[in-house]
């Protein structure tokens, strides 16, 4: 057994949820997540050996993660597929999860996030979907301060426009 | 002060320094509209989060578990396809072993009812398990240390062997003020729904709904349920629930309270 191998693949494991949520924010459905989770996985795991150590982990797979998706919607493109990953019809699963968010918002949100660009919607998802502060998130991406500042400020004025304006006096009741 | 797009936005975040904050506080003070803005602003990152954490509830794809699983050794061998043998000699890490389910069902305590639901399609390779009111989860249980401090929407390895991965998804409220969270116990080869509320310093479960398999003999493989029915799940929530499901803030808030409300 090779306890580097086995380390490594474990430091993937627990990155398992947050790129499946960054697989359901680029691709807007949960099974395209899902088949795009899976791929990134599988190429990851094949391309260990070129793995440089110190490398941080996280990035180099949200970043095989993000070219896969892209490879995939392109070729989707060129077989005069649908791109339009907005079919929740077929996500009978989603039911259960009502409770959080009606579906009518969830899928309002998500056909808003697939409509913003895509530098947008990767500082959305690191900042209000993960939690990321600025500073991690410019390290993340590799880019300053400011533009991190300046991105999330046009991605949530972006949303402001495309989002029905929630009714503030019910979301104002207490609990 | 001039309230600029950015300077609103890093406010949301708590991303400016205190003088800033205290500013933008005095103007929101005296704009509605600015007020109602950063309402819609905080709003909207609340759904657009809830949104992308739906997917958390869904059981993590066995394909992947197995990949993951199957590392290192999966890429060692120089034969295109790999003969997976009927038999595993070891432990494998994603064990999501029927054990470890019925494990928890019986730290759960005495007086449990299994009932396979109706909705059960394939009873030969999987069985869904629902129980109502089934025990008390104290501090003895390894459980209980998640539920009291593991955030939702992130895992948490229940043994030193890996064998459940126990992920809270959502935590609420009940009319009472009582707080309930909703968690899923995950191993390879089951997985179960729940709900339990912390009640006098012990979490009471109140619905556990599973799905768990056995080993088909012809070929070794193992079937679990591609979905879960969770309206069983859904509808204890619903009963239980006053208002909408803490947000990631003022969940970590209540945790580092020890979920004593000031």
């Amino acid at each position: 057994m090779n306890n580097n191998a086995e380390q490594w693949r474990d430091h993937i494991v627990a990155l398992l949820p947050r790129l499946r949520r960054y697989c359901f924010s680029l691709t807007g459905s949960a099974p395209d997540a899902d088949d795009l989770l899976q791929n990134t996985i599988e190429k990851a795991l094949s391309k260990y050996d070129q793995f440089e150590q110190g490398t941080d982990l996280d990035r180099w797979m949200f970043r095989m993660c993000k070219n896969l998706w892209i490879d995939e919607w392109r070729s989707r493109r060129v077989r005069g597929d649908s791109v339009d990953p907005m079919d929740y019809k077929n996500e009978p699963w989603i039911d259960g999860e009502d409770i959080l968010v009606n579906k009518l918002k969830m899928s309002e949100v998500r056909s808003a996030m697939n409509k913003l660009q895509d530098e947008q919607r990767v500082i959305i998802f690191l900042v209000a979907i993960e939690g990321y502060s600025y500073k991690e998130a410019s390290i993340f991406l590799d880019i300053p301060l400011g533009t991190v500042m300046s991105r999330l400020a046009r991605a949530r004025k972006a949303l402001e426009q495309l989002l029905t304006p929630p009714d503030l006096d019910i979301q104002r009741n207490p609990l | 002060m001039i309230i600029t797009d950015e300077l609103l936005s890093a406010y949301l975040d708590g991303e400016l320094s205190v003088e800033e904050i205290a500013e933008i506080a005095a103007e929101i003070e005296k704009s509605p509209e600015l007020a109602n803005r950063i309402e819609i602003m905080r709003l909207n990152d609340k759904s657009i989060a809830q949104a992308y954490h739906s997917i958390d509830s869904k059981p993590m794809p066995d394909s992947i578990m197995t990949m993951l699983e199957d590392f290192p050794e999966s890429q060692k061998k120089a034969l295109p396809f790999r003969k997976k043998s009927s038999f595993r000699t070891e432990a494998p890490i994603w064990q999501m072993a029927m054990a470890a389910t019925i494990l928890l069902f019986i730290g759960f305590g005495a007086g449990r009812t299994l009932m396979p639901a109706n909705t059960t399609k394939d009873t030969a390779s999987e069985q869904v398990i629902a129980q109502q009111n089934s025990g008390i989860i104290g501090p003895e249980n390894a459980l209980y240390a998640v539920l009291e401090n593991q955030p939702s929407a992130s895992s948490f390895a229940l043994s030193a062997n890996n064998d459940a991965i126990i992920t809270p998804s959502m935590t609420f409220r009940t009319n009472e003020n009582i707080y309930c969270r909703e968690y899923s116990v995950t191993t390879q080869k089951s997985s179960t729904q729940n709900v339990a509320c912390r009640v006098e310093n012990t979490w009471v479960v109140k619905i556990s709904v599973g799905t768990t398999g056995k080993v088909l003999p012809e070929d070794g493989t193992y079937q679990t349920a591609s979905q879960m029915d969770n309206s069983a799940i859904t509808a204890v929530i619903k009963e239980l629930m006053a208002g909408d499901a803490l947000s990631a803030d003022d969940e970590v808030k209540i945790i580092k309270q020890n979920w004593q409300q000031k």
